[in-house]
């Protein structure tokens, strides 16, 4: 049976290395590492320990792309052959449960691990460079392969017991979430506690508490990277991390092959998609104007007037809830050691929370924009309509702009009733960055746009990946150059460049989601 | 009913659970009402400024505990070293507290952090734009109403420093009355005064000069007249009520007093911001080209960080990092074209990166450090009180990583990294117990600044014989003591604007006939030099190893004049003209085992040591 098993992976495997693709992201990746280590050693001088430096940013790379091929690539290994309704094809070809999940999913998680190793001559020249040992890079790398078992495995129980892609991605995303921020948000919300007299240090609730925020700890990849890290470091390399991450992973696995024949039974992804279509066809009671696509996407993707409302009653119950409220905890709490809360800074905290929310919404639109149109595909559709691809794409734009009225109206009323907030912010030293935030943010939209129709899945991760993977290629070029240059162009003379650099991008990357719209087109 | 009472208790709970999180704010036991930055608010960049804080302790209980201070970027990543001091402050009581950063010319994020139980409090502040130029100060005393002289900034004298290494960015000081000050604030105060600091003492409101006590010796006008020499230091007496001088009356008188004796200082002065006379055959110079044309306190550094690596076959790691790049890349793919069986690409693909893993591996045991050292640089001022005033450059590389404490004997320290880039992990402290707690990672270094006051053993210097004519230096024959410095690399006259090169002959340095224009000695400047020394030089390549052997610590002789000399620019070095009355005697030598760090315990010690010592030529003798 087990032979059987392999057969898949080992196919799988066989068909990784003849892709062209895999070659040139392999040497791509290396290519990085090369590339930052030479920056690092350029500025080896000004650094005391350079060779630390250089490994500090290796790591925390590889860690945040290893956590977004969870979310987007890990995560969509069972549900993208449940959504192509290809699984039970593979069913009657006679691959039974474990190979499907071995081929599907361990063979990702393997070629995530060859790809860290693939770094591990590169990074053995930190040493070299100075201020880190061979044992730290074991450490490292152990704890980092740990951490791949660990989420391609519940990314796949998650892949297993998810219906649809999206799903799968909201699962994983939310638990690296609460796994990462849980124990930070619950020390906070405990010592607050404990400081009005609500919890004592040592009763049960504050224990239990305190015991959750150190198994996390304990098992957290990033509690592990911090103490690997510091200086002295002389443990094992196979610790509690280790150990529970590999075990984690194992039992997901497990789970994950237990579940495979419940979960995937019946596929009625079909039909909920047709009851969401025939419940929103329902709803509809306005007529598309002149602007018809603005009017759809208005109504379909950014939820309509009732959107609108819901929002508005949000964003205004937001502002009004924390500034009285926090006044209304002052008032009616008896704090030891806290400040009574002052109400511009309980509007600068709902101006964060407002910004915060007018990202996110614009986020979850730009990655539906095209998207909707492509699932559905009407594509093809749109581009024999009488009009241009920009008047399109515009016109779309402005269909979910509008719904961004009631976060921009809240960031509006704040501003205005405490200008204050908005000059701390400023203030505080983001004025010189602002454009340069804000350029970056176009940039990230764009790609977001483009990978929403590039790929099936994982748009998001993709678009996080690809910026992260950019700032760090480009920060070694930035680096050099500021290096040579610095004391003709000074900062201005970094700042401009990248601001214009990414402001090519946007109008690149628009050319490209054109062409790849009318590419989907023509094939459909 | 039920139903909806329970559901709205689930949501208070919720609600009340994102509020305590929202507003992690807390009441601090100290509060912080006030903060000066440098002396009257006008720090100057790449020197060591006195930050002053006013801290109220707000309690019933006193506050006991540590302050720290700590540049940060605006997105709050921590950089160089945090200055940290234990403060007491009573019950409802308000204290100044002092820090002594190194600041730069950017406006920069400070954050001021202390403890307050297990939890950790934080403010920030914004620092001024730092000046390129020393700031000029009427000391007055706190809470006085004295009148507001334009272009002189007011300063308390209660917050004076008592550390002389953070009186640095002072050039002139106006006083009219006697200071209230401890010892050691009185004794920093002359010691500035003695290495090159500027007092003009006017008459107070009563019409008389103030009278000083025996402990201020030389400001009392009795003993002299007007101006009096004390060591590098000028004083100038007045017999004039400063607030009724006009401004331009004021600037003329003292530009006329100090041309009289030193045309330097008069170049200095007019670089300030005092009331500006026309002058349309000097244009301005931008003051950034001046401040780049001198080396930094980071460039030294980073040439002695770079003295201090060891040596690494770079040329070898990039060759072996290209082959890599090319099996990594190609090869790999290759290997898929020769051979369909993929076990064969898998065990290529491990084999390769195993075998490039223990080359590296090898380069870097290789390459690794396996003795700590230290190198330093120092310049040593003779002051009147038996004590050397220090400013020292070092390296320390560390084989073995850990946390250390870099101290050094005698008192009143101030220790910065002068960090512009990353963070240092670890705190700095000032004073008589001043010292550096660091942490250094194996195999790396940690480069520091250190001002301080070291009783080392001082040794004295007497003319035997002078004669000088209008060309300059004819004849110098100076006497040494049994204390003088053994292992003395140069020895260094300045007169006028030559430097002298002196020969010891057992207990006397004598002048043979060799000498240079300083301008042309402070000219060359090794760290800026691309084929000598150039960490950050245009070609990375250009630096070979065997550069690095040539190069060694006597070939930053100008670098350390330049400093002693207190230049800020070439062109200074160009307008040098030391007064006929007073000569400079400049000693290079072995660093003593006493001026070297004291903790921690480093086996291999190189260093430089400018010895600087003012020397009176008060006759021509033969």
């Amino acid at each position: 049976m087990l032979r059987g098993s392999l057969i898949f992976t080992s196919f799988a495997l066989k068909k990784d290395i003849h892709l062209k693709k895999t070659h040139i992201f392999r040497f791509a990746c290396i290519g990085i590492v090369f590339l930052i280590l030479f920056s690092s050693w350029l500025t080896s001088s000004r650094i005391s320990a350079p060779g630390l430096d250089f490994f500090t940013k290796i790591v925390w790379l590889n860690f945040w792309l290893v956590t977004l091929a969870g979310i987007g690539f890990f995560s969509t290994a069972i549900t993208e052959e449940k959504e192509e309704e290809t699984l039970p094809l593979l069913k009657l070809a006679g691959i039974n449960t474990l190979a499907l999940l071995l081929g599907k999913s361990t063979v990702r998680a393997l070629r995530v691990i060859l790809l860290l190793l693939g770094q591990l001559p590169f990074l053995m020249l930190a040493v070299a460079l100075g201020g880190i040992t061979p044992l730290q890079i074991y450490a490292t790398i152990i704890a980092m392969i740990a951490y791949v078992i660990l989420i391609a495995n519940f990314s796949l129980l998650c892949s297993v017991y998810a219906k649809r892609s999206g799903v799968a991605i909201s699962l994983v995303m939310s638990t690296l979430l609460i796994f990462f921020f849980s124990p930070v948000i619950l020390t906070k919300i405990s010592s607050n506690l404990q400081s009005r007299g609500y919890l004592a240090a040592n009763d049960f609730i504050s224990q239990s508490l305190a015991s959750y925020c150190n198994f996390c700890r304990e098992i957290s990849i990033i509690e592990r990277i911090n103490i690997i890290l510091s200086t002295g470091y002389s443990d094992s390399v196979m610790t509690t991390q280790v150990i529970s991450n590999f075990m984690i992973g194992v039992f997901c696995f497990l789970t994950a092959w237990f579940l495979f024949e419940r979960c995937t039974k019946d596929n009625s992804i079909v039909k909920k998609r047709i009851w969401f279509q025939n419940h929103k066809r329902k709803k509809k009671k306005s007529r598309p104007g002149r602007l018809a696509l603005a009017w759809k996407d208005f109504h379909f993707l950014a939820g309509g007037r009732k959107g609108l409302l819901i929002k508005s009653c949000l964003y205004l119950s937001v502002i009004l809830s924390l500034v009285g409220g926090g006044l209304w905890l002052d008032k009616y709490s008896y704090p030891t050691y806290y400040f009574s809360y002052s109400w511009k800074e309980l509007m600068r905290v709902s101006l964060l929370l407002l910004v915060i929310g007018f990202v996110v919404e614009c986020t979850a639109y730009t990655s539906r924009i095209f998207r909707e149109e492509r699932k559905q595909k009407m594509l093809p559709l749109l581009m024999i309509l009488p009009h241009s691809m920009l008047r399109l794409a515009y016109e779309k734009i402005w269909g979910v702009s509008v719904a961004l009225i009631p976060v921009c109206i809240g960031i509006a009323l704040i501003v205005l009733i405490a200008p204050d907030s908005l000059y701390n912010l400023i203030e505080s030293g983001f004025s010189s960055l602002l454009l340069f935030f804000l350029i970056q943010f176009a940039v990230f939209l764009h790609l977001l746009t483009y990978f929403s129709i590039l790929v099936r899945w994982g748009a998001l991760a993709f678009a996080i990946g690809t910026m992260v993977l950019i700032e760090s290629c480009v920060t070694p070029f930035l680096q050099i150059i500021f290096l040579l240059f610095h004391t003709v162009t000074g900062e201005t003379g970094i700042i401009l460049p990248v601001f214009y650099f990414s402001l090519l991008s946007c109008f690149a990357l628009q050319i490209l989601i054109a062409n790849r719209l009318h590419q989907i087109a023509s094939e459909e | 009913m039920k139903t909806n009472l329970s559901n709205s208790g689930y949501l208070s709970t919720i609600y009340l659970l994102m509020l305590l999180f929202l507003y992690p704010q807390i009441v601090e036991a100290i509060e912080i009402h006030e903060i000066r930055w440098g002396f009257g608010d006008r720090p100057v960049a790449y020197k060591i400024n006195p930050v002053t804080i006013l801290v109220e302790n707000t309690e019933s209980q006193p506050f006991e505990s540590e302050i720290r201070l700590q540049r940060e970027t605006f997105r709050g990543q921590q950089i160089g070293i945090a200055l940290s001091t234990t403060t007491y402050i009573a019950p409802f009581e308000k204290k100044w507290v002092q820090f002594y950063p190194y600041l730069t010319e950017s406006a920069d994020n400070w954050k001021i952090s202390w403890k307050h139980g297990t939890e950790q409090r934080v403010q920030s502040f914004l620092s001024p734009r730092a000046t390129a130029s020393a700031v000029m100060v009427q000391l007055i005393q706190p809470d006085s109403l004295s009148k507001v002289i334009p272009g002189i900034k007011q300063y308390p004298e209660d917050l004076f420093p008592p550390i002389l290494g953070a009186v640095d960015p002072l050039s002139v000081v106006f006083l009219d009355h006697l200071p209230k000050w401890e010892k050691s604030r009185r004794i920093t105060f002359l010691q500035w005064i003695y290495s090159g600091g500027i007092v003009h003492i006017f008459e107070n409101p009563n019409g008389e000069l103030p009278v000083f006590p025996e402990s201020f010796s030389p400001l009392n006008v009795s003993n002299t007249t007007s101006p009096v020499q004390y060591g590098a230091g000028i004083i100038h007496f007045y017999r004039k009520n400063l607030a009724e001088v006009p401004p331009l009356e004021l600037k003329q008188l003292i530009i006329n007093n100090i041309h009289s004796v030193d045309y330097l200082r008069t170049h200095e002065l007019e670089k300030n911001d005092f009331p500006q006379l026309p002058n349309p055959s000097s244009p301005p110079s931008p003051e950034n080209s001046t401040i780049n044309s001198i080396a930094s306190d980071e460039d030294i550094l980073v040439a002695l960080t770079e003295m201090s690596t060891s040596k690494q076959i770079w040329y070898f790691i990039f060759l072996i990092s290209f082959i890599y790049l090319l099996v990594a890349g190609p090869g790999y793919f290759l290997v898929t074209k020769f051979s369909n069986n993929h076990y064969t690409f898998y065990g290529f693909y491990l084999g390769s990166t195993m075998l490039f893993c223990l080359i590296f591996l090898i380069i870097g045991q290789y390459s690794a450090s396996r003795t700590s050292q230290i190198h330093s640089l120092i310049i040593a001022n003779l002051l009147p009180d038996k004590e050397f005033d220090i400013t020292e450059w070092s390296s320390l590389g560390i084989a073995s990583g850990g946390n250390f404490k870099i101290s050094h004997s005698g008192d009143s320290h101030i220790y910065t990294t002068c960090q512009d880039y990353s963070k240092v992990n670890g705190t700095a402290t000032s004073g008589s117990e001043g010292n550096m707690l660091v942490d250094i990672p194996t195999n790396s270094s940690r480069s520091f600044l250190h001002r301080g006051n070291i009783p080392e053993s001082t040794f004295g210097v007497s003319v035997n014989s002078f004669l000088s004519n209008d060309m300059g230096l004819e004849v110098l024959s100076l006497e040494t003591d049994k204390h003088f410095p053994q292992q003395v690399d140069q020895v260094h006259f300045l007169f006028g604007s030559k430097l002298y090169e002196l020969e010891q002959e057992g207990h006397r340095l004598e002048f043979q006939g060799t000498s240079r224009n300083l301008s042309s000695v402070l000219g060359t400047n090794a760290l800026l030099d691309p084929y000598y020394l150039a960490p950050t030089g245009a070609l990375p390549f250009s630096r070979p190893k065997d550069q690095k052997g040539v190069a060694s610590l006597k070939h930053l002789f100008p670098i350390l004049l330049q400093r002693a000399l207190k230049l800020t620019s070439l062109d200074d070095s160009r307008k040098l003209h030391y007064p006929e009355s007073q000569g400079k005697l400049f000693i290079l030598s072995a660093i003593p085992d006493g001026l070297f760090l004291q903790t921690p315990v480093i086996s291999r010690k190189e260093g430089l040591v400018l010895y600087c010592l003012e020397i009176p030529l008060t006759r021509q003798a033969d």
